[in-house]
């Protein structure tokens, strides 16, 4: 039997002194190792010639867009699939990408795409008409082979696919033609959703449900490997159809404290990250070598005052709690400069946002006058729901809630906080338990309608609700579902224009913020753009390396 | 000696099956629900229905429950129902329900999948675990070495000043916040040696794949001793953040224990009969102040085995801490038993074996 401690038992030295010993070569080992750090690091700066390492505050949860809904998915499968029409650099317009053009029908039920020739995917096969019924049947029709392989098609089914697409047809091997139940302006702005990418039939028949694991389609990158909860690296596809793709490799890295994620950047291990601490701002504006890159986001954050409770339910008291807020002050404070005060449901980087309406100013005074004319001079007792995690459109929802509720207490409003996990919070809020309740929504693909009519539509106001306000205007409504079936846009910005008119005298919400979307770069990195719809683009980046 | 250990090998399968069934109650009866988190805030009524049916959610969750007023759950169609009261009955019915379904499946050696990611769950125990493993080995490797060294120099040179700095140390050392603590020894590490590692297993660029998940032996499998100095590289500072909480709680365990002992009859009988200090101090004083150090390094590693969720975060470290921590926030109900069942599952092994060592140290504990 081996026993350390009686090794030595009848040295010459003193016990204590050997035990120090070891504390001696413990510190020493750790310098050593330390030590060690000098080419370790100079070798590593070879290897990076070329790669981009992208920070991230989380893992992707699966590599099939058409199964997942989170944005650190979309981030990495936007760089592997493309999809037949693509949003603009930094805008939600729509250009051509594996469709060269289409055709759309007087109706506005037919859409027909012409596709790109000669395009292959990563795995070397055709892309064709065949790939593109492939990629969209397995998430419409309930009897395709792989309808039910890899889990819920997520998006297909929120963005209400299967009831706007009645068919998809091959006309030829390069031409594909939808068929719509009505005509719906924004599908083609939903073709360009991440949800909508093209994958690779063969590899999807081949690999199954590990697919979402193993991907392949036809975009500037192709997959390499994946380690859970670390990293995934992308290498450049040489035979990308949209020209050279200059980087040759990105890795997403994981990196879940947003200090850290800071600390690896400046230490150099990074060449971007995102979501950093508001409090760190400053700092990381005022180091060395940093580009900041902040964009409008197409976002809005807002307060639901349910319209089915009483005193909601009378609009005198709405419009005295849009008086009673002071947005200016929110922002000020706990946005930290990366928001805009909102007005409208819609944020102004969507189209259709309505310039000139005067909205509702901070004004205690007023309120507690419409207050007394609604019929509640002292007040009331009510509740304000906030949820317990930050989300892109609010970063500090408790504290909001507080500020909130104490500018009510101003107009002698009584509310009580009232908080719940994330799944939760959805789960309540959507079967309307609430009084008032801050939730928000980030914009798919820069359609009003995408706005508005999940948000506010009376459609919208069955439970399970999107509209969380229970907001039931039939002029609203009327209003939006006149401008979904028009297929000009600035006929239907005037139609969005009048409803955002109605929904301000209505004042189902309290809209309070659009948030700005921050990343930050290397001052070497070139072509790298925010896009509104959060979506990171490795397509056009590249590093000049001295 | 070999049957105590066979009875309480024994006794874990009924210690792991309460524990599944405390989890099951506990995830079935809190309010949000997996299919809502597998879908998110934008999925539509039929597509939750439909989710729910693809999970099983939509069948009772116990042979007898509870009627609830936010979960609506199919009803068997066999059950008698006293008030709020249901009992299912028929084998068939019985089956279905989540737990015994669960349960079932379970002692076919199917863990289930994980709902978010589609996985089945076992493997994402072998890819996770070994990551905590090598952390926590490391860590308490470390808070043994360092821990009982000062604990018993501290004790032989009762109130000196080594004495006094070591315990002010230890106290430090346990009240210190890891998330302040991780850090700072990044940040330094960072400054005093350009390119140290900021957190992760290894380098964002190595090209080092798993092929045991232990990320050392890896390396060496590989034959590169470069990437074994990176990975050791990788896990000195999570591994130092992390003992320094046992490492603390260890010396002051054994400061007390040795203090104890030293005072003892046998221990002046050693004296008189002349023994040198070294003979006094370890065969006769610490030998004897082992069992209840002993005791606190298993329950120690115990619970880092089970994650350390802080620590995993700062690091990057892909552990099961935070993997189960997420699952709990996703109502991940798979993955939640499957972490719970193996933390248990751990923690049950490591007591067996700190009562085996018992045995092994001290001859008078005998067990039959």
């Amino acid at each position: 039997m081996f026993e350390w401690w009686t090794l030595k038992r009848s040295g010459s030295r003193p016990g204590a002194a050997r035990f120090g010993v070891w504390a001696v070569a413990w510190a020493s080992m750790v310098l050593a190792i330390g030590a060690c750090s000098g080419n370790g690091s100079s070798s590593v700066d070879l290897r990076r010639e070329n790669v981009f390492v992208f920070g991230r505050g989380q893992d992707s949860v699966g590599l099939d867009p058409a199964h997942e809904d989170d944005g650190e998915s979309f981030n990495v499968t936007g760089n592997i699939y493309d999809t037949l029409v693509r949003f603009k650099v930094e805008s939600t317009e729509v250009e051509p990408s594996l469709a060269e053009s289409w055709e759309i029908s007087e109706d506005g039920k037919v859409y027909t795409f012409h596709l790109l020739k000669g395009v292959t995917f990563h795995d070397g096969t055709p892309f064709n008409a065949d790939a593109v019924l492939f990629s969209f049947l397995r998430q419409h029709d309930p009897k395709h082979e792989f309808a039910d392989v890899g889990g819920p098609y997520k998006y297909w089914d929120n963005m209400g696919m299967s009831q706007i697409v009645k068919a998809i047809e091959k006309v030829d091997d390069l031409t594909v033609r939808f068929r719509l139940v009505r005509s719906e302006a924004p599908f083609l702005a939903n073709l360009a959703m991440n949800f909508a990418s093209i994958v690779s039939p063969t590899a999807v028949v081949k690999m199954r449900k590990q697919f979402n694991f193993h991907p392949v389609g036809t975009g500037p990158f192709m997959f390499e490997s994946w380690q859970r909860g670390q990293k995934i690296v992308l290498r450049k596809n040489p035979h990308y159809f949209g020209g050279p793709v200059k980087l040759d490799k990105v890795v997403f890295a994981a990196i879940p404290d947003n200090s850290v994620r800071f600390q690896a950047f400046k230490a150099g291990k990074l060449d971007g990250f995102n979501f950093p601490n508001p409090f760190e701002l400053d700092a990381i504006r005022s180091s060395p070598g940093v580009r900041f890159l902040t964009q409008e986001g197409m976002n809005i954050c807002y307060l639901a005052l349910n319209t089915q409770k009483p005193p909601f339910d009378n609009v005198l008291v709405r419009r005295a709690i849009n008086y009673a807020i002071n947005k200016q002050a929110i922002i000020d404070n706990f946005y930290q400069g990366l928001g805009t005060v909102a007005k409208n449901p819609l944020p102004p980087v969507v189209w259709g946002y309505h310039k000139e309406l005067v909205p509702y100013s901070y004004d205690p005074a007023k309120a507690r006058e419409l207050l007394a004319e609604a019929g509640f001079p002292d007040g009331f007792e009510t509740t304000l729901w906030a949820m317990s995690n930050p989300r892109p459109y609010i970063l500090a929802p408790d504290k909001v809630a507080a500020a909130v509720i104490a500018d009510l207490e101003q107009i002698g409003v009584r509310a009580r906080k009232v908080t719940y996990d994330w799944p939760t919070y959805l789960e309540k809020t959507d079967h309307g338990q609430h009084d008032m309740a801050f939730l928000g929504w980030s914009g798919d693909n820069g359609d009003p309608d995408n706005f508005l009519y999940m948000l506010l539509s009376k459609t919208g106001a069955t439970i399970p609700a999107t509209n969380i306000a229970f907001y039931r205007s039939d002029a609203f409504t009327d209003l939006l579902e006149k401008a979904k079936v028009l297929t000009d846009q600035n006929q239907r910005a005037a139609l969005y224009r009048q409803a955002q008119e109605i929904f301000h005298r209505d004042a189902p919400w309290v809209p309070v913020a659009h948030s700005v979307q921050v990343m930050i770069v290397r001052d070497n990195v070139e072509g790298f753009h925010l896009h509104p719809t959060s979506r990171v683009d490795f397509r056009g980046v590249s590093i000049r390396r001295p | 000696m070999f049957l105590y250990f066979l009875r309480r090998l024994l006794y874990v399968v009924p210690t792991l099956i309460g524990v599944t069934l405390v989890v099951f109650v506990t995830v079935s009866y809190a309010p949000g629900d997996a299919a809502r988190a597998r879908l998110g805030s934008r999925a539509t009524a039929e597509a939750l229905q439909r989710e729910r049916t693809r999970l099983g959610l939509d069948h009772p969750p116990f042979p007898v429950y509870l009627e609830s007023r936010d979960i609506a759950w199919e009803t068997p169609p066999a059950e008698l129902v006293l008030g709020p009261l249901h009992i299912v009955y028929g084998p068939r019915s019985i089956a279905k329900t989540q737990y015994v379904s669960y349960l079932l499946r379970l002692f076919r050696g199917d863990l289930g999948i994980s709902i978010v990611r589609q996985r089945p769950v076992a493997q994402e125990i072998l890819e996770r675990f070994p990551a905590t493993i090598e952390l926590t080995v490391s860590a308490m490797l470390i808070a043994m070495f360092v821990g009982i060294a000062l604990g018993i120099l501290s004790a032989v040179n009762k109130h000196s000043i080594l004495d006094y700095l070591s315990m002010t140390g230890a106290l430090v050392g346990v009240s210190m916040p890891i998330f302040w603590l991780g850090l700072v020894l990044l940040v330094l590490f960072s400054n005093l040696f350009p390119g140290w590692p900021m957190g992760q297993r290894v380098d964002y660029l190595s090209e080092l794949q798993p092929v045991t998940g232990f990320f050392l032996i890896d390396s060496l499998l590989r034959g590169s001793w470069s990437d074994f100095v990176e990975v050791l590289r990788h896990l000195l500072l999570p591994a130092l953040a992390l003992a320094t909480i046992p490492m603390a709680i260890i010396a002051r365990m054994t400061r007390s224990a040795m203090l104890e002992v030293l005072t003892e009859d046998y221990v002046r009988t050693a004296w008189a009969k002349g023994l040198s200090r070294w003979a006094v101090y370890s065969r006769h004083a610490f030998k004897n102040a082992l069992i209840p150090v002993i005791t606190i390094i298993g329950l120690q590693f115990g619970s880092l085995l089970g994650g350390a969720i802080i620590t995993e975060t700062i690091f990057s470290w892909p552990g099961v801490g935070t993997w189960i921590l997420d699952a709990i926030q996703n109502r991940d109900i798979y993955v939640i038993q499957g972490g719970v069942i193996l933390v248990a599952a751990t923690f049950t092994t490591i007591n067996i074996g700190v009562d085996l060592l018992y045995a092994w140290i001290d001859p008078r504990i005998q067990y039959d």
